[in-house]
């Protein structure tokens, strides 16, 4: 035992340079670090795990110290500290409790619609209003469940809305699982290529917004819904105006737009990342619904379709999709947006 | 080749127990909390985004100190100091660096004897002013050019009267600690600060002997035997390269771990909202904006990503306060800061950043240079 003891504190540098490799081989697997950082960080990891095997290496074949001492063990020993919650983050993501904290008011919503417009700045992020606390959350109902959906009804069949989930209570129906691509309509470039692409016939071609930086485009479908994510919608709102579209965020409640859009008007939010989960902003983006359903929760995804329209209130354009239908999604693959 | 054991101040390793005694107590005490999950990964992402690139200074500095000697780099400075300084200051065009890899480097470099004031100057111009961080910040700004160029050159500008300060206020005391001091430059202890380039045998001017015993039982940073032979092989060489690595990753590497840990917490639990209400004071939201810089620690090539997010709720000259901040000081720094120079030199050093970058932002505000060449 005591030698067990004096040979971790000789060898604590190989050791920690060790479990170091060890962490990012396996965080490396499957792209697990997609979950702290932006896709590209791969190949940094990589390097780095390349760096800490030469290290390692070189690091064994040194001579331990004579005097041992606890302060040779302490500091590699403080290394070994942000793997210990890395553990715990595995599978963890940003919720509405980061939202909550980032959220900064609807003043940040507002998306300039003048025709000169290099678009909105997509951040759900700045505001000098004050933040609701949406506390109460937990079950969000409204009082009438009936979804008065303007949409014609054998292109509502398409599109596997919220209304069927909920009556059947099974997420898997007529039209397929529903669609994982977190980033579908992501922009090209930054999304990696193994995201699904959307269901077939929820994007007619003829109605996607021209500029918009969808990558895919399986268009065998008539003019219905458009499957886009949220930053799309605030880089070209005038786009999207009036359509029908669809997108995926979690839920919360906020307070403060409860109080200028009404009881029924919800957020739907993903967060933009541009390094790691530090620096992450939130995108959010108001709803109003009738449905009544549990939408907020740890790692619950919804899909949120309706009217996109813009509405205009003190001097602001916010966007707002209208009499939206919801329906839970599996967590995308890459929740975040880059 | 031994491994040393570089003896702690009684300060510092209380605190760094005590840092380990907390955040473990944290983690299996605050498992139920809604938190948890929220810090741990904000905690996670900070180390994670940050240890490359340190590593990758650490070994750039490791081969610095192997294979390019004293001689050479002396040979490469100017004779005149604010010469030294005005090109240490924009050095990271050509070796761009953020600010966790710039610590390591700028420890090996001083001790190849880059002076103090140059030393300074590439560790504040060095993540600013470089095409990397330049791009990141016109990306973030939709390709508008202004804050891109107030930062850059406002952050030369910086580098270089903070280095010239150090230079003035240090002159006759020592800045740096033992370990990267160099002999002859100040009154301190040891100063390990000789050639390990192991092929040539020189005198460094102050006669330094290589196989001296340091007083008071201090070991010599570099820990290695100088009586090394004679034209090492390149793989020898190599190894001796990543074993200094591995001494400048563990140097600075905790103090990384702990300030990053610090910025969690704030990242979790501050509010931003916090930071929007007092956008119509310009000074007050300098001030803040600079506050926020030093709490988020966020790497110089993201955080412009961050202060434009701050667009339309906070002055222009706010988001420039953020962005020249951030990648001088901040808590992360801070705490590397202290495997580099003294309490004193780091309160100095502090200080001048802050006051420069304030008076950077306010005199872009009042200037109306935003106001003027943006629309």
């Amino acid at each position: 035992m005591k030698s067990l003891i004096a040979f971790i504190f000789a060898r604590a540098r190989v050791i920690v340079f060790f479990i170091w490799v060890y962490a990012l081989i396996e965080l490396l697997q499957g792209g697990r670090y997609l979950t702290f950082l932006r896709p590209e960080f791969g190949y940094v990891l990589g390097a780095a795990l390349a760096m800490f095997l030469a290290v390692m290496i070189a690091e064994m074949g040194r001579e331990p110290g004579d005097r041992l001492h606890w302060s040779a063990f302490q500091r590699p020993l403080i290394l070994l500290i942000p793997l210990l919650f890395l553990l715990n983050a595995q599978g963890a993501s940003l919720d509405y409790y980061t939202f909550n904290k980032r959220f900064t008011g609807t003043a940040g919503m507002a998306v300039n619609v003048e025709p000169s417009d290099d678009s909105g700045v997509p951040a759900g992020g700045r505001a000098a209003v004050d933040n609701g606390q949406a506390g109460e959350a937990g079950t969000v109902s409204a009082d009438d469940a009936d979804v008065p959906s303007s949409l014609n009804p054998s292109k509502t069949d398409r599109i596997r809305f919220s209304r069927k989930w909920n009556q059947d209570g099974t997420p898997g129906n007529a039209s397929g699982t529903p669609s994982t691509g977190s980033g579908t309509d992501v922009e090209a470039g930054s999304q990696p290529p193994q995201q699904p692409p959307h269901e077939p016939g929820t994007l007619p071609e003829d109605q996607r917004p021209k500029g918009d930086n969808d990558d895919e485009a399986d268009d065998d479908g008539t003019p219905d819904v458009i499957e886009t994510a949220l930053t799309s919608l605030y880089e070209t709102p005038k786009l999207f105006e009036g359509k029908q579209v669809s997108v995926i965020g979690m839920v919360d409640t906020n307070e403060d737009i409860a109080r200028q859009f009404g009881d029924r008007a919800k957020v739907l939010f993903r967060f933009l990342i541009s390094c790691c989960a530090a620096d992450a902003q939130p995108i959010a983006l108001i709803f109003e619904t009738k449905q009544s359903t549990t939408i907020k929760g740890e790692n619950v995804w919804i899909r949120v379709s309706g009217k996109f329209t813009l509405h205009k209130k003190d001097g602001r354009t916010i966007p707002v999709i209208r009499e939206a239908s919801l329906s839970t999604v599996p967590r995308p693959a890459n929740e975040y947006l880059y | 080749m031994k491994a040393k054991v570089r003896p702690i101040g009684m300060r510092s390793f209380i605190f760094e127990t005590l840092f380990l005694v907390a955040t473990v107590t944290l983690f299996f005490a605050g498992q139920a909390m809604e938190s948890m999950r929220t810090l741990s990964l904000i905690f996670a992402s900070i180390v994670l985004e940050a240890v490359p690139f340190m590593l990758l200074g650490a070994v750039v500095g490791g081969l610095l100190e192997t294979f390019v000697s004293r001689e050479r780099i002396a040979s490469l400075l100017p004779r005149k100091r604010w010469k030294t300084v005005l090109i240490a200051a924009g050095l990271g065009v050509i070796f761009p660096v953020c600010e966790c890899a710039i610590v390591p480097i700028v420890r090996r470099l001083s001790r190849k004897g880059l002076p103090m004031a140059g030393a300074v100057a590439y560790l504040l111009g060095g993540p600013i002013a470089n095409p990397i961080v330049a791009g990141s910040t016109l990306v973030a700004y939709k390709l508008e050019w202004p804050m891109m160029a107030a930062r850059f050159i406002g952050g030369y500008l910086i580098a270089v009267a903070i280095g010239l300060a150090m230079d003035r206020i240090f002159r006759k005391r020592q800045a740096f600690v033992d370990d990267v001091a160099m002999p002859g430059a100040g009154a301190a202890g040891c100063a390990c600060g000789h050639d390990h380039d192991h092929q040539d045998e020189h005198d460094g001017e102050s006669g330094h002997e290589h196989d001296h015993e340091h007083e008071g039982g201090q070991t010599c940073a570099c820990g290695h035997h100088h009586a090394a032979p004679k034209g090492p092989r390149f793989i020898d060489k190599m190894r001796a390269a990543m074993l200094h690595a591995a001494d400048d990753f563990l140097g600075v590497g905790h103090y990384l771990v702990i300030g990053a840990f610090i910025a969690a917490i704030a990242q979790t639990y501050i509010d931003r909202t916090v930071f929007t209400q007092i956008f119509q004071i310009p000074v007050l939201s300098i001030l803040m904006m600079m506050a926020l810089a030093i709490l988020l620690n966020l790497c110089s090539e993201a955080d412009a990503f961050i202060a434009a997010s701050f667009r339309g709720i906070m002055p222009m000259s706010a988001q420039l306060a953020f962005l020249l901040t951030g990648p001088m000081f901040d808590l992360k720094l801070l705490l590397m800061y202290q495997g580099l120079f003294r309490k004193r030199a780091i309160a100095a050093l502090a200080s001048l950043i802050l006051v420069s970058a304030a008076l950077v932002s306010i005199a872009a505000h009042y200037s109306g240079f935003f106001t003027k060449v943006m629309p």
